[in-house]
Parts: C-alpha cells; sequence; structure tokens
C-alpha cells in the first residue's frame, strides 16, 4: 500500500492534524506521526488511511483515480473571463484617511473616463466570450457618473445572455436618478459600514451631516428595495477597532447576516496609516475573537450571521472547488475570469494591482481596453500565482486549502520571493486556518451549530472531523 | 568536532568539519535531546536515526531559515542546536525531528506527486 504524502501541523492541545494535497485531514497524534514518518504503520494505521482515501495500491486503481480526482478539484482552473470591475472616475465624494485606491477629490479633472474611453470599454466589452457577465462598479464613488453606469449597463443587457451588476458606492448622495438605478432586479449595493455610528463618522464621514446622509440612505434603500439588495463590509483598523457586538446589532438591523471584517488594506492612502507594532498578530487576535462572538451570539439569539471570510476559508477545507473568491484560491492565475478597467481604460489583474499602480510603485498594469492583453506580462505574474510546489507550502498542512497573493507580496515587500512564513498572506491565513481546525475539532454543540451554518449544511456530522489515534 | 553547511555558491552547500563550543562530542549524548553547557552557548543535540540522515542537510537549510536567532550544525549522530535561548528542550527537539521527518516525506514521494501532477495536466 502506497500512502500519499502527508503534511502535518500541532495543534495548541497537543494534538497534530494531518492533510494530504487532495484536502483529505484528520487529526493524530505525535505516536501516528513517528509510525508514518518511520515506515512502521500499524495495521490499524493502514486501515484508517485506506478508509480515508489517503492511501492506494498501485497507480490508476479506483483509489488513486478517486484521489486524483480530489486533488484536481482543488486546483482553481481557469474559466472564462466573466467578471469585470470598472473604474468609471477615481473621483470621490468622501476623503478616507484609509483610502486604498488613492482617490481623486471630487472636483478634480482627468479621473473619469473620456467619451473615447467609454466607447472602447464596450467595445471591448462586447468582445468577450462570454454569455453571462458581472459587472462591479468601483472608483472613487461611481455614482458621480450615473451617466456612464447607465449606458454600461443598456449595453451590458443587449449584449450578454445574462448581466448582474454591482455598485460599490458610500451612498452619500442618492437622487432620484441614482434610486432609479438601484431598483433594477439586477443591481445590487455593496457599501461600507464601518460598524457603529460613532465608528462610520470616525473613520469615514468625519462630520455628523454626512454620518447622517449615509445612514438615512441605507434606511432609505433596505426599505425601499429589502434586505438582498445591499451587501456591506466594515473595514477594521487594528489601533481601534469597533465595539463588535454593536456591529454585528447594527448589521443585522439592516437584514445583512453575513459580515467580511476586513484589516486595513495595504494599499493607495492607507500605507501611510501608522498601525504600531505587531499589527498582523493584533489582527489574527482581533479576527479569532470575533469568531467566537459569533458562535455565542448565534447560539444565543439563535440568528445565525457569519464572518464570509472565514466561511469561505471553512468551505475551502470541508469542500471541494470552492474557489468563487478571488483573494484565496490556487493557481491564482490573473485576467483569467476577472479583470479591471481603470479609470484611464488601462487593464489591471486585480483591484489591488491598478492600486499599487496608482501610486507609482509598480506598473502593474497588464495591458488597455484599446490594445487589450499583455499576455506576456499576465504569464510573467502567474509565474508566483501558485502554492504548491512552494518550499515553505509544500510542508504546510494548510496548502490545499489556502492560495497565493502576488500582488499583495509586491506592495508589502517589494518582491513576490519573500519566504512565505514572513508574508502577511501567510502569516493571516495560517491563523484563520488554525481557528477553523480548532472549531473543527472543538466538541461543542454551539460551535457545530454555527460550523454547519457556515458551511451550508443541514447539521455536523462527526465523520466531519476525521481522527486517529 | 561537528559539522556544518558551508554556501559555496549559488545553490551549492558543502560539508565543512568545524569546532561548535560547548556542543557535545558524538556519543556523549544518551537522550535524544541533550544539552550541554559549554565555554560558549549552550548546546543541544538532538539524535537522529541513521534512516533519516540523508534529510538532515535539508532540514537544517529550512531550520535555519525558520529559527535564524538559533545554530543548527549536523553532527555524525543528530543536529547540535546552540543558541536556542528561549526555546525549550522538548521544543526543540521536536522542530529539529519534524523538520527532518518533514523532508524524508517530501523527498521520498516527490516522485507520487510528479506521477500524479502529470496524469492530471496532461492532454
Amino acid at each position: 500500500m502506497n500512502v500519499w504524502p502527508l503534511k502535518f501541523r500541532e495543534t495548541p492541545d497537543g494534538g497534530i492534524v494531518f492533510a494530504d494535497d487532495a484536502g483529505g485531514f484528520f487529526k493524530s497524534d505525535e505516536g501516528f506521526l513517528r509510525r508514518y514518518s518511520n515506515d512502521s504503520l500499524n495495521a490499524s494505521d493502514l486501515a484508517f488511511l485506506r478508509d480515508g482515501g489517503h492511501s492506494f495500491g498501485k497507480e490508476f486503481d479506483l483509489p488513486w483515480t478517486s484521489f486524483a480526482y480530489r486533488w484536481s478539484r482543488r486546483q482553481s482552473r481557469p474559466q472564462q473571463l466573466s467578471y469585470v470591475i470598472l473604474v468609471p472616475t477615481l473621483r470621490c465624494n468622501l476623503a478616507c484617511g484609509y483610502c486604498q485606491v488613492s482617490r481623486a477629490s471630487e472636483a478634480a479633472r482627468g479621473f473619469d473616463w473620456t467619451a473615447d474611453t467609454l466607447r472602447d470599454v464596450l467595445a471591448y466589452l462586447g468582445s468577450l466570450e462570454t454569455t453571462d457577465i458581472k459587472v462591479e462598479f468601483q472608483g472613487g464613488e461611481p455614482m458621480l457618473r450615473i451617466d456612464i453606469l447607465e449606458e454600461v449597463r443598456t449595453f451590458c443587457r443587449s449584449r450578454f445572455r445574462e448581466a448582474q451588476f454591482v455598485v460599490c458606492t458610500n451612498l452619500q448622495c442618492l437622487g432620484s436618478r441614482e434610486l432609479a438605478f438601484l431598483e433594477a432586479d439586477d443591481t445590487f449595493v455593496s457599501t461600507s459600514l464601518d460598524g457603529d455610528r460613532a465608528t462610520h463618522e470616525r473613520q469615514r464621514t468625519h462630520e455628523s451631516v454626512r454620518t447622517n446622509e449615509f445612514f438615512d440612505n441605507l434606511d432609505h434603500v433596505v426599505g425601499r428595495f429589502g434586505p438582498g439588495k445591499v451587501s456591506a463590509l466594515p473595514t477594521i483598523d487594528v489601533d481601534n477597532p469597533p465595539d463588535f457586538p454593536a456591529l454585528l446589532d447594527n448589521f443585522e438591523n439592516y437584514g445583512i447576516h453575513s459580515v467580511y471584517l476586513r484589516p486595513v488594506n495595504h494599499q493607495g492612502f492607507a500605507r501611510k496609516l501608522k498601525q504600531g507594532t505587531n499589527v498582523l498578530a493584533r489582527w489574527n487576535r482581533i479576527h479569532a475573537d470575533f469568531i467566537d462572538l459569533l458562535v455565542d451570539r448565534n447560539c444565543r439569539t439563535g440568528r445565525f450571521m457569519e464572518e464570509y471570510y472565514f466561511s469561505q476559508c471553512l468551505k475551502r477545507v470541508l469542500q471541494l472547488g470552492t474557489d468563487n473568491h478571488v483573494d484565496i484560491r490556487n493557481p491564482n492565475f490573473f485576467a483569467s475570469d476577472y479583470l479591471v478597467v481603470d479609470h484611464d481604460g488601462r487593464l489591471y489583474p486585480t483591484d489591488e494591482a491598478r492600486m499599487q499602480s496608482r501610486i507609482g510603485r509598480i506598473d502593474l498594469s497588464i495591458g488597455s481596453v484599446t490594445d487589450g492583453l499583455d499576455l506576456a506580462k499576465v504569464a510573467l505574474l502567474n509565474t508566483s500565482s501558485l502554492n504548491n510546489f512552494d518550499p515553505d507550502c509544500i510542508h504546510c498542512v494548510y496548502q490545499p486549502f489556502c492560495g497565493t497573493d502576488v500582488i499583495d507580496d509586491v506592495s508589502r515587500y517589494g518582491r513576490v520571493d519573500v519566504p512565505r512564513p514572513d508574508t502577511w498572506f501567510c502569516g493571516r491565513h495560517t491563523a484563520v486556518f488554525d481557528k477553523v481546525f480548532e472549531l473543527i475539532y472543538r466538541r461543542d454543540e454551539a460551535v457545530r451549530q454555527s460550523l454547519a451554518h457556515w458551511a451550508g449544511v443541514s447539521s455536523w456530522a462527526e465523520e466531519m472531523a476525521p481522527a486517529h489515534s | 568536532m561537528t559539522t556544518t553547511l558551508v554556501n559555496t555558491g549559488r545553490l551549492r552547500w558543502k560539508i565543512n568539519e568545524v569546532a561548535v563550543e560547548g556542543a557535545p562530542r558524538v556519543g556523549d549524548g544518551h537522550r535524544s535531546a541533550n544539552r550541554t553547557e559549554g565555554c560558549g552557548s549552550a548546546a543541544v543535540t538532538v539524535e537522529i536515526a541513521e534512516a533519516f540522515h540523508p534529510y538532515m542537510d535539508a532540514a537544517v537549510l529550512r531550520l535555519q531559515s525558520q529559527h535564524p536567532y538559533a545554530s543548527f550544525d549536523i553532527a555524525d549522530h543528530g543536529i547540535v542546536v546552540t543558541d536556542s535561548a528561549g526555546i525549550g528542550d522538548i521544543e526543540i527537539r521536536k522542530a529539529v525531528l519534524h523538520a527532518v521527518y518533514r523532508e524524508r516525506i517530501y523527498a521520498e514521494t516527490l516522485s507520487m506527486r510528479l506521477a500524479l501532477v502529470a496524469a492530471v495536466t496532461s492532454k
């Protein structure tokens, strides 16, 4: 019998979590590790590994083929380009200190699509092979160019079989034209809500008049269009985090049960934000405590809320093919299924890549709507976009569930070859997966209720946390 | 005397024999993690079973990058760790053994991984 390579990591309770390259995992102990490493597995070990799909008899037998299938489903396959982030303007009517995109002031000139750019963008969209498209309007504040949004939407509705639109807006200015735009069933709102009123004002609006504008408009949109219309994300300053119970109450009041807790992104103006030392450790602590808070709250209220990214990571552990979040997948090939069109018509592989270029750190543009994709540059970026044989990841028990983020590495370290354990990406995701596995193996009913809800299953089954001694 | 890895150029390493102050002589350690105090820094010898010796070089490279303030040297029967202030003996032993285990697992299963990738990605 051949055992597929097992990676392992100690847990705080003295146990050891093992995983194979296809994401099959179990918890055991030092004794099993010693037997496995010394080629002295006993009959019980071999039976457990066979039943768990961690071994095979010979190449291409059923267990081998089954493993190969699961492994292949763990790899994110390049898809047709069907998701575009459009930045019709870089101007914004707010001036957040941690703005990730280095927005331009509302009165600035030269930061909007020109008529020629709009024409070229529509031609570019028209050239895509996909039949379905998702368009995300970003900024700046995209609502400042509602005329462009209307033109793009009209074009996409006629060009594609199905089209969906998300407007990432600060909801500061909503007139009748903007509301009419948002009313359509194929159009959704994504906004920022940094917690309670005081936190939102401190971090974003800075004055009560503007805070009132935002909350009045949020009330209006949720009241008029229903809760499914709006999603909201808080940005967390680790130096001054919000009151999290109040944040959850506030989100729930607006009918939003999924909270994507994001640290300040190390991009744009946010690069200048001083957050003190040990930011990563403090962020990881905040995030882990927030998950515990959610578990307690869900159990107490019976109304389930989630932290979106934690749920995503949990699903990546428990399910195959959870590759729909572009921040965590492997390989994470650029410009395969989504890209960004900036305010000047240039194409970027990610929103963060255009932010890097905006501040002049590095030109990560990969073409333009006029000239098309620069495939050589895309290929260059893609060489560092997979973790399978990275010299550190190959030993990491979380590799099958994790991803890569070349752009974040460039942003923080100016290079892509920093040893993974020294990167923010690795530190953050190791902590998230530590928490995922801590909960998976915490024999607690409250935890299991939340886990089942977050994983999208009706109830938690004992077999979902395999163990061997 | 013990052995160390010396970088002689681009990804090329050779084994040199050098003296490590305070390091135990080969055969001194009867336990698998044996701490000794010499005139220099305290040293711990983690004995490594012979089957794992071919993987000690790779393990030491990895350990050195993971614990840059400690020093890892290869001896005849194991790996000598010096300047590991702040890390307990049990933790040192575990870190060393796990690193050696990982390198052996990697080396001995690489052909399995390559065959898998080739089979899944071939057209």
